[in-house]
């Protein structure tokens, strides 16, 4: 097994439509993303020591580290996001379809509470959340007054708890299951639009080819709803449904920045109301750059390519969506 | 007396064979028996493994040493790895001053050090290292020690980076196969990312002496005060 230190960064990108008329608003759309703080729990940061010309002898370089003497952790993050999208709302036409920029902060925060030595696999259990502003603007669009209306009526603050229990196995398999709680709330009535529970399952296994890491998963998701009657659906739980997705990423060092091709298919079936019959495939290609500055600041670029193919519901829900983005990240971690 | 179930599996460069006896000298083959009456002695650049039914030994470059049977391991100098999975090993390590036992399953690197004891690097470990003077000290996995003295004790224990260590180690990377116990030195180097709080800017030397040890720092230079 060769091991190579990367940084994982994981983009949340969370894709909603509202309707001034009788669609309502989409707060469904887009992938089911592991919650941001496990994210930063979890991820490996880059190498930035410089061992890369590493003097061999064969007892291996010998270099004294300092570890924590228990097995708690704590890490938190700053993120702020710019982000261009071409369809906000996810719809396919019609008088939402303009183009927006999501300006997005977030802070979040994890807490390990422990390694438990299972002997051919590590058990690592995490609680966490984070707290993220969504402000729809016009920078980098020509939009009208009327557009604009749209955009603050569409921006809103998300608010996600979760917890987490991973097994980690020495052959390179990861076993996770969360439970996660998200909740959405519009900022300009302070409306509570959304609430989902969300429980997964993932396996998540990486490889290493030459200087590339290959990160593959599959999980499975079922989402508990609360969401707004007054909007695209009658029923409080229309958004009730559960997904498998499964994805691939490659991570590659090139110089001081880490690229990361991903490619996401999603399969949701829901179950309830005027969603009782539908069903979709959700393709999701993505591109991460990141740049680490420091081991605790990192600059990244996020762009992604999202088709949705739906069916079985009254309603248009295809779309597709094009982001593109810049942020930056500061971190911390005890 | 032939130790009849351990044979070398993987030689690369000159291993010579010395009898003590009659002072004579031979080369050492792929497939060879390990014999309990010789000494074993690798050239520069050179090393070999061998394979018993319970246990690899890995033979580092410059090494000399002599398999007394499958318990018992004599080294005057260089270095070793030995990978076991049974958890009913035992295994007396003697270098030319100090000795310890270690009992239990896993992974570890033995270096020896000019004051005539060694360094005990377990990679992964489920363990114990006794000592004359320490009985039986649980085993840290990526934690260092010193057995040093006569009668034996241990001396200073380091944390060291286990990553780092298996990126450089020829022990690890210049032999075809790999570690049976490979896996759980992956995990050991994951437990160890979890609690790693940060890195020294120094690397372990050599100890001259009982009582000193030689660490060489590096990075930026101080400013003359």
């Amino acid at each position: 097994m060769k091991f190579l230190s990367a940084v994982i960064i994981s983009s949340i990108l969370f894709n909603f439509a509202y309707s001034q008329n009788t669609t309502g608003r989409r707060l469904d759309a887009g992938l089911t993303n592991s919650p941001s703080g496990l994210d930063i729990a979890t991820e490996k940061k880059k190498r930035s020591d410089g061992e890369e010309d590493l003097s061999e002898s064969d007892s291996g370089v010998q270099r004294p580290i300092a570890l924590k003497s228990g097995g708690f952790s704590a890490n938190f993050a700053y993120n702020s996001d710019l982000t261009y999208q071409d369809n906000p709302y996810a719809v396919d036409g019609g008088e939402l379809d303009f183009a927006s920029a999501l300006w997005t902060n977030s802070f979040t925060s994890s807490f390990g509470l422990g390694i438990i030595d299972m002997g051919d696999s590590v058990l690592t259990p995490y609680v966490g959340g984070s707290w993220t502003t969504n402000e729809y603007t016009s920078a980098f669009v020509d939009a009208t007054p009327n557009q604009k209306g749209v955009f603050n009526s569409q921006s809103f603050n998300s608010t996600n708890a979760f917890v987490a229990l991973l097994s980690q196995y020495g052959n390179g398999w990861s076993y996770s299951g969360v439970i996660s709680y998200n909740m959405t709330k519009l900022t300009i009535d302070e409306t509570e639009a959304l609430r989902d529970f969300t429980y997964t399952l993932k396996a998540l296994k990486s490889f290493s080819i030459d200087d590339s890491q290959i990160i593959f998963d599959a999980s499975f998701n079922i989402h508990s709803t609360d969401g707004d009657s007054q909007g695209d659906y009658n029923g409080r739980d229309e958004m009730d449904r559960f997904d498998i997705a499964s994805s691939l990423k490659l991570i590659r060092e090139i110089g001081p920045i880490n690229i990361a091709p991903k490619y996401t298919i999603q399969y949701s079936d829901y179950a309830n109301g005027a969603n009782d019959d539908r069903t979709q495939f959700l393709h999701n290609l993505a591109l991460n750059l990141n740049y680490q500055i420091t081991d605790s600041f990192n600059l990244e670029f996020n762009t992604a390519y999202t088709i949705n193919d739906s069916s079985g519901s009254d309603d248009d829900d295809d779309y597709e969506m094009f982001d593109a983005g810049a942020g930056i990240k500061l971190s911390a971690r005890f | 007396m032939y130790g009849t179930e351990r044979r070398i599996s993987f030689l690369n460069g000159t291993v010579e064979t010395i009898d003590e006896q009659n002072s004579s000298i031979d080369f050492a083959q792929v497939n060879d028996q390990i014999d309990s009456t010789l000494f074993y002695g690798t050239g520069k650049g050179s090393r070999f493994e061998i394979i018993s039914k319970t246990s690899i030994i890995r033979i580092g470059s410059l090494s000399f040493a002599k398999f007394i049977s499958e318990s018992d391991v004599y080294i005057h100098s260089g270095s070793f790895l030995f990978c076991s999975k049974y958890k009913s090993t035992y295994l007396k390590i003697s270098s030319r001053l100090s000795t310890a036992i270690f009992k239990g399953s896993g992974t570890f690197i033995v270096d020896c050090l000019e004051n005539g004891g060694f360094k005990f690097i377990p990679l992964e470990c489920d363990g114990t290292l006794s000592t004359d003077k320490y009985p039986n000290k649980k085993l840290i996995e990526g934690q260092l020690m010193l057995v040093v003295g006569s009668p034996s004790y241990l001396g200073n224990a380091y944390d060291i980076d286990l990553m780092l260590l298996l990126q450089s180690s020829r022990l690890i990377n210049n032999f075809p196969s790999a570690l049976t116990t490979f896996d759980q030195i992956g995990l050991a180097i994951y437990v160890q990312q979890l609690k790693l709080k940060g890195k020294y800017d120094a690397l372990i030397g050599d100890a001259k002496t009982e009582k000193t040890l030689q660490i060489w720092g590096f990075g930026q230079k101080p400013p003359d005060e």
